[in-house]
């Protein structure tokens, strides 16, 4: 090993093609065929979300809040929401709680359907692609039906929620999700039954759980790792006490238990969402908002912090404030940035091919780690 | 000399544009794409459009690049160019007719090997370097099975000619009498080697995007990288070509008993050709687009130590076969 890292060679990817998430570059070093070292390089998409928080006042700043990470917005609406519901001292309606939960487990099965294709896109195949963008399609056509955007929806405020999910929607969105039900066994038995993906998937980037406390990792990639930590069962937000869903944990730590994980977050959120519209339908006259005036939120000075789990890991808001109608410091803790980390040690000793299929295995979105 | 050229760069470009669009409709069609829908007018003027496109994309040449990197392309294009004279459409029309065709078909392709190693050796880049070293050990494998399969079927015709070959295979049985049959694991490990040969080019790879497979490709641009992606579909329909011609009777038709080939009208014999070479066609396209990718020192596993005894054991069957029938 010594005399070798002469010979070596150093190849760097990105930030463009041809890495997945765009925005990442990385440098490999090779010996022979393996990696001996990968390097990940960030900020390369940075637009100080954080220092923008000082500029503008509490309202001007929530619709910047979701574009912090493009495919989950809802999660960090919720954070920032509940840092600032939390130093103003209210209490949500039970209805606004109910809807916020739903929409944001919506939004988890989108980010894992997305996930999922573009998983199998780095893998070769082209058919589940489709398919499994066909369905995150419907559950964007919810989006835009009920909030009005497909990707940043700017649908919470501070007090709730900007209006209220008709019952007619409701059902609606029962018949989407019953097919994506139906759907999501098509894709499974089109991957995970193929001995190519197994071979492929199976004992490559192994994370053991020990690795995983080093570098912070949260979500579905530390459950994978065999640690069972989910902040909507650790610390219950909104009404996740009230809903009945397990966490699953595997304990393999590679890409093929991150992949059954995923799928099996999408099957919990269905079940979730279907809780959501069993309660709104039976309480459907109550108050959804508070009915706040959103241009004058001024919280009491304090700092909150706030846990959301979102479909890539703990979320965290650090809010502290001093009275005015501006953030003193926001501070915003992505899971993203700290899986990014993990890849110089997930990825020495595998090929050059292995490489793509341990990054995208991570569910890593680079514009949620520059922030 | 100059009518046989012109007769091969047709023939090429027709077989390359309906690959291309068999390519388009196939791949559409089972990705769920809305363009499936699209009509035959749309689908036919596309490959049109695509090549307009390519031809008028702006290429990109540093200065430093060396005679190499401007001459690999055509080192890969004009062997696989070339070899579409040897194949024998129908009893008539021959544009060459050497005695050693199927060996001089598998030179040329072999050079073609050398062009995108040099692609990959002159572009002056890791990646390219790595993806380039991978696809000349994916392809040299797999040349190494295809050979010894199409070894045992000239021990059986008796000769290394294609046209020789396919009338070996004429009898009154028709179907029953072509190689696929006697020769079955040659015929299976042709088919293999032959997807695993060609997944390395045109399976979406070359522009590496996901894979460092293609990266042999990376610095081409413009019409460079036409001429590299053209050959793609060139050897697929080439190796459609010999695959039919050497196990499935290439231009006779299946009910021999009824039909004697020479009863049929040439254009019918070609008819016969083109239909077992595009059902190849589409078979390749259907693994293409349902399964995922393997790696590639997997592939090389699968071909020196399973394809490669498999078709050593179909070689000796087909002596056995000669044996027993000398006998």
């Amino acid at each position: 090993m010594k005399n070798n890292s002469k010979n070596n060679m150093i190849i760097n990817l990105g930030p463009e093609k041809p890495l997945n998430p765009t925005g990442l570059s990385i440098s490999v070093e090779l010996e022979g065929e393996k990696i001996v070292k990968c390097t990940p390089q960030l900020g390369l998409t940075h637009r100080g979300l954080e220092k923008a928080a000082q500029d503008k006042d509490f309202s001007q700043y929530l619709p910047l809040v979701e574009k912090i990470d493009y495919l989950s917005a809802f999660f960090y609406a919720q954070a920032y929401l509940s840092a600032l519901e939390g130093l103003s001292g209210i209490e949500l309606p039970k209805k606004a709680q109910y809807i916020r939960v739903l929409t944001m487990e919506l939004n988890r099965i989108s980010s894992h359907l997305l996930w999922f294709g573009a998983f199998l896109m780095t893998l070769g195949t082209t058919t589940p692609v489709r398919l499994s963008y066909k369905l995150r399609d419907e559950i964007l056509n919810i989006f835009e039906k009920l909030t009005g955007g497909r990707m940043s929806h700017n649908y919470y405020v501070f007090g709730g929620v900007k209006h209220d999910i008709p019952v007619e929607f409701l059902a609606e969105i029962s018949t989407c999700l019953s097919n994506i039900n139906k759907e999501l066994k098509t894709l499974e038995n089109m991957a995970a039954k193929n001995p190519i993906f197994t071979s492929r998937t199976m004992d490559i980037g192994v994370l053991n759980t020990q690795n995983a406390f080093e570098y912070s990792i949260t979500g579905v990639n530390l459950r994978a790792s065999g640690y069972n930590l989910d902040f909507r069962k650790e610390k219950p937000y909104l009404v996740y006490n009230e809903l009945e869903f397990p966490t699953p944990t595997a304990f393999e730590g590679d890409v093929y238990s991150r992949y059954l994980l995923r799928i099996e977050e999408i099957k919990i959120s269905i079940n979730l969402v279907n809780q959501c519209i069993d309660w709104l339908l039976a309480n459907e006259r109550e108050k959804y908002s508070l009915n706040i005036d959103q241009n004058d939120i001024k919280p009491s000075a304090g700092r909150a912090v706030t846990c959301t789990e979102s479909a890539r890991g703990l979320v965290m808001c650090c809010l502290s404030t001093d009275g005015n109608n501006k953030a003193k410091r926001l501070k915003w803790r992505t899971p993203s940035f700290y899986t990014v980390q993990a890849l110089g040690r997930l990825v020495p000793g595998h090929t050059l091919e292995d490489l793509n299929v341990v990054i995208s295995s991570l569910d890593i979105v680079i514009s949620e780690a520059d922030r | 000399m100059i009518k046989s050229f012109l007769i091969t760069v047709i023939i090429a470009i027709a077989a390359v544009y309906a690959i291309i669009c068999l390519e388009k409709h196939i791949i559409s069609v089972f990705s769920l794409n809305p363009a499936s829908k699209n009509g035959l007018k749309q689908l036919l003027l596309e490959p049109f459009c695509d090549i307009i496109k390519i031809f008028s994309k702006h290429e990109y040449v540093q200065k430093r690049r060396n005679f190499l990197f401007l001459a690999a392309p055509i080192i890969v294009f004009c062997p696989v160019l070339t070899a579409f004279c040897l194949i024998p459409f129908n009893q008539a029309f021959k544009l060459t007719n050497f005695d050693t065709s199927l060996i001089i078909f598998f030179a040329l392709v072999s050079i073609s090997v050398i062009g995108r190693f040099l692609a990959g050796f002159s572009s002056e880049n890791n990646l390219s370097l790595v993806g380039a070293a991978r696809v000349v050990s994916k392809l040299i494998a797999s040349l190494i099975s295809i050979g010894i399969s199409i070894l045992a079927v000239s021990y059986t015709a008796g000769s290394l000619n294609i046209d020789t070959i396919i009338q070996a295979q004429s009898s009154t049985k028709g179907l029953f009498g072509w190689y696929f049959l006697p020769l079955f694991i040659g015929a299976v490990v042709f088919f293999i080697s032959a997807l695993i040969l060609l997944n390395t080019g045109k399976a979406g790879f070359i522009s590496a995007e996901n894979s460092s497979l293609g990266a042999y490709a990376a610095e081409y641009s413009g019409i460079k990288l036409a001429l590299l992606e053209i050959s793609d579909y060139m050897l697929l329909f080439l190796f459609s070509a010999i695959f039919a011609s050497v196990f499935f009777g290439g231009y006779l038709n299946p009910f021999g008993a009824y039909v004697l080939p020479e009863n049929l009208h040439p254009l019918e014999q070609t008819f016969w050709f083109l239909v077992k070479i595009f059902i190849i066609v589409f078979c390749a396209f259907l693994v293409r687009t349902s399964l995922p990718k393997a790696k590639s020192d997997k592939l090389l596993e699968l071909s020196y130590k399973v394809l490669l005894p498999l078709s050593l054991i179909n070689l000796n069957i087909a002596v056995l076969i000669l044996y027993l029938a000398g006998n």
